[in-house]
């Protein structure tokens, strides 16, 4: 029996599916196609993988125990914070040097935004240094119960993303320190490409340490007094979270009133006179990333505040 | 002549629902894959794609409606437990009432116009 035209498909569904499904669904498929797959059945197979994907996701609707919902909602806002991280790296590049071109006299509110900012950045960090501390029983629990096997994938990607991550910014910062200040700010066209990849390495270097983390958080039992305090620490992060946003927001309309040359500068705002606030793309993908954080956000307390009252 | 109705031409077929189907199949004993999607294309004339199915048996299974039954070979038969009994029982009575509810106003209805159609036929 051929099993090859549907043993890819199958890498389509998740692998906790697979685990339990795989072999009667491969066998159900030798069975009615053995003469070779239709259009229909092709369809029907991959569909099928990409819904249970979504199933298997954290903001899937599989039925699970209350303590895997709960579990699950605290993952959530793990992503939602990841979101949160890239885009305060974007805005913490885009507005250094901001207090250099912003009048003395009128900077209280953009200087109010970026306090806030900092703020919810230092609880946020503070929040999931306290989470580290409360799953190191767990973990350390997970690990003596021969566990390391389970979570040795997700943990070797993470460390090999943050790897490749330190290694493109020493590469970055040796080659910055051989350039000019214009060199650096727009005048080397090569440069601005090798700042945009190294950008985009830290951004996918950050999600794939919270895929991982999430990924390794799902895979481990958890004690119910372990995700009661996730629960503590992901509202704490989803409040963080907000204050980000709102420090963000503010800065910019602040910069926007009294210093659009700092957002019409070299990052290539498109201002527009009609409107009291100027959009530069930096920002916009930073706020376009904090609108889906705060949705996630969102999403993630309501299920853990709902979530909490069934777990014992 | 105007061409015949069937539910399917009018995209109001029977009802097709995965889980329903596989329930009632499983009604009158326990099934494998193959032998659930040829005994459900028999007695409704649906028939359900492998990924269709499969995401139906694994919403079943997890819901506990459907088990696994302990086999020797590669195929796995599922049976209906006593929940997928009551959850089947209670659709069926659902869509019978759904069927009486249909059924008596489209009766009313056809009394109601049926006086005025004799009149109109009568003037013509």
């Amino acid at each position: 029996m051929n099993r090859r035209p549907w043993s890819r498909l199958l890498r389509l569904y998740p692998p906790q599916w697979r685990e339990r499904y795989e072999e009667e669904f491969a066998t159900l498929l030798g069975d009615c196609f053995s003469d070779g797959l239709n259009a229909r059945a092709l369809w029907s197979i991959a569909l099928g993988g990409l819904k249970q994907r979504a199933r298997y996701s954290p903001l899937g609707t599989r039925s699970t125990s209350a303590g895997q919902r709960l579990r699950d909602a605290e993952v959530v806002m793990l992503y939602a914070w990841g979101l949160v991280v890239v885009a305060g790296l974007l805005f913490a590049k885009f507005s250094e040097h901001w207090s250099s071109t912003t009048p003395r006299l009128a900077d209280s509110t953009p200087l109010l935004g970026y306090r806030l900012v900092v703020v919810g950045a230092g609880a946020g960090a503070l929040l999931l240094a306290g989470a580290g501390v409360v799953a190191l029983p767990d973990l350390t629990r997970w690990l003596r119960q021969g566990g390391r096997r389970t979570i040795a994938g997700p943990l070797l990607r993470a460390s090999v993303t943050l790897a490749l991550a330190a290694l493109a910014t020493l590469l970055l910062t040796w080659w910055a320190h051989h350039l000019s200040s214009q060199q650096r700010n727009g005048s080397s066209a090569l440069y601005g490409v090798a700042f945009v990849c190294w950008a985009t390495v830290i951004a996918g270097s950050i999600f794939s340490t919270v895929g991982s983390l999430a990924a390794i958080g799902r895979r481990m039992s958890w004690a119910a007094r372990s995700l009661r305090r996730f629960a503590a620490v992901a509202i704490g992060l989803a409040a963080a979270s907000v204050v980000v946003t709102a420090g963000i927001a503010s800065w910019w309309i602040g910069e926007s009133s009294v210093a659009s040359t700092q957002l019409a500068g070299s990052m290539r705002a498109s201002v527009n006179p009609a409107l009291p606030v100027s959009f530069p793309v930096v920002l916009d993908i930073a706020g376009s990333l904090l609108a889906l954080a705060l949705v996630l956000a969102l999403v993630s307390s309501v299920r853990i505040v709902r979530g909490l009252a069934l777990v014992r | 002549m105007a061409p015949r109705l069937t539910s399917a031409s009018t995209g109001l077929s029977r009802n097709n629902d995965p889980s329903l189907l596989i329930l009632t199949s499983l009604a009158e004993g326990e099934k494998h894959g193959h032998a659930l999607m040829k005994d459900i294309s028999g007695f409704a004339g649906v028939v359900l794609g492998p990924g269709t199915l499969y995401g139906a048996i694994t919403r079943l299974d997890e819901r506990g409606l459907i088990s696994p039954v302990p086999c020797s070979g590669r195929r796995q038969p599922y049976a209906i437990t006593e929940e997928g009994r009551e959850a089947l029982a209670t659709a069926l009575r659902d869509l019978r009432e759904l069927s009486r509810v249909g059924e008596e106003r489209l009766a009313a209805r056809s009394a109601k116009r049926s006086p005025r159609s004799r009149v109109a036929g009568a003037a013509s």
